[in-house]
């Protein structure tokens, strides 16, 4: 027997979670299309300095 | 909320991966062979990284002043390999144009270490901008280069006044020193600034020089993230 699906609250308490969540993901969208500009930026300003590369010991 | 119990902690994930850099043992800056901060440069094993600021003023005997800023970053991994970073910007500083010709030679030292066993020859590369303002006194130039263990990947310029971009790799071979567990690389500019050079003229290792506004712009990003949450909270819970 499955506690959870006998439980009504414990069914209220997902669906709180669900709605809880596509507000968090709603806000990290938002978040991420405000960061985008300055992530943007310091890729940008990175291409710009000078640069070096080498292997690795092998 | 669940939102707000997973914004904090992805604060404070993000706060420590900014910080965590900046807690690393720094690269090694020299202006003319004298230490400027740590005279000792770092050793960056597997999975390590470092990055910093500088920002001083270099005086000659003859008077004249100039202010070396930028900014570095330097990685290593056993798989993807070495990396390093720099953007120096050198600048007249001089209240009149320069008295004398001025030779600014810029080390950004750092080391690597991998006790494997093997070899570090391989190719290496390097991406070089450069930059000299017209304003500096006429013959003045400006060149740069990347070196590993003393050999050079390739000497960009020496240019006059414009901007440059300049990409080369070379296949370095370290002798004896291949089964070293350390590599130095040494990041160095050379800047020729000859007599007649105006207040406020510079060089630069970058074709655009900018600010080091990277960490300030993603520190205000955070900032104001978080004022926007904690007023936006009461609507929310709502």
């Amino acid at each position: 027997m499955n506690p959870e699906k006998q439980n009504p609250d414990t069914e209220n308490v997902k669906a709180d979670d669900r709605t809880d969540r596509r507000e968090a993901l709603l806000k990290a969208g938002k978040f991420a299309a405000y960061a985008a500009p300055f992530t943007l930026l310091a890729l940008t300003n990175k291409a710009e300095a000078a640069s070096g590369h080498g292997p690795a010991k092998h | 909320m669940i939102y707000t119990r997973n914004f904090v902690p992805c604060c404070l994930i993000l706060g420590f991966t900014l910080c965590a850099p900046f807690a690393a043992k720094p690269a090694a800056i020299l202006v003319n062979n004298t230490c400027e901060g740590t005279c000792s440069p770092g050793a960056l094993s597997n999975g390590n990284s470092t990055s910093g600021g500088f920002n001083f003023d270099y005086t000659f005997s003859d008077g004249d002043v100039y202010d070396v800023s930028g900014s570095y970053s330097a990685s290593y991994s056993n798989v993807t390999g070495s990396t390093i970073v720099v953007d120096p910007t050198f600048t007249y500083v001089g209240a009149a144009p320069s008295v004398g010709n001025d030779t600014l030679e810029f080390d950004l030292y750092q080391f690597y270490s991998d006790a494997n066993c093997c070899t570090w020859a391989g190719t290496y590369s390097e991406t070089v901008p450069l930059a000299l303002s017209s304003a500096t006194g006429p013959g003045s130039t400006i060149s740069g280069q990347l070196l590993f263990d003393g050999q050079s990947v390739g000497l960009a310029g020496p240019f006059g006044p414009g901007n440059y971009l300049v990409s080369e790799s070379a296949d370095l071979d370290f002798g004896p020193k291949d089964s070293s567990p350390f590599l130095l690389a040494d990041f160095a500019f050379t800047a020729q600034f000859d007599t007649g050079t105006t207040p406020g003229a510079g060089a630069s290792g970058a074709p655009t020089p900018e600010p080091a506004m990277d960490l300030t712009c993603g520190l205000g990003l955070i900032l104001f993230v978080c004022i926007a949450r904690r007023r936006n909270r009461p609507r929310i819970a709502a």
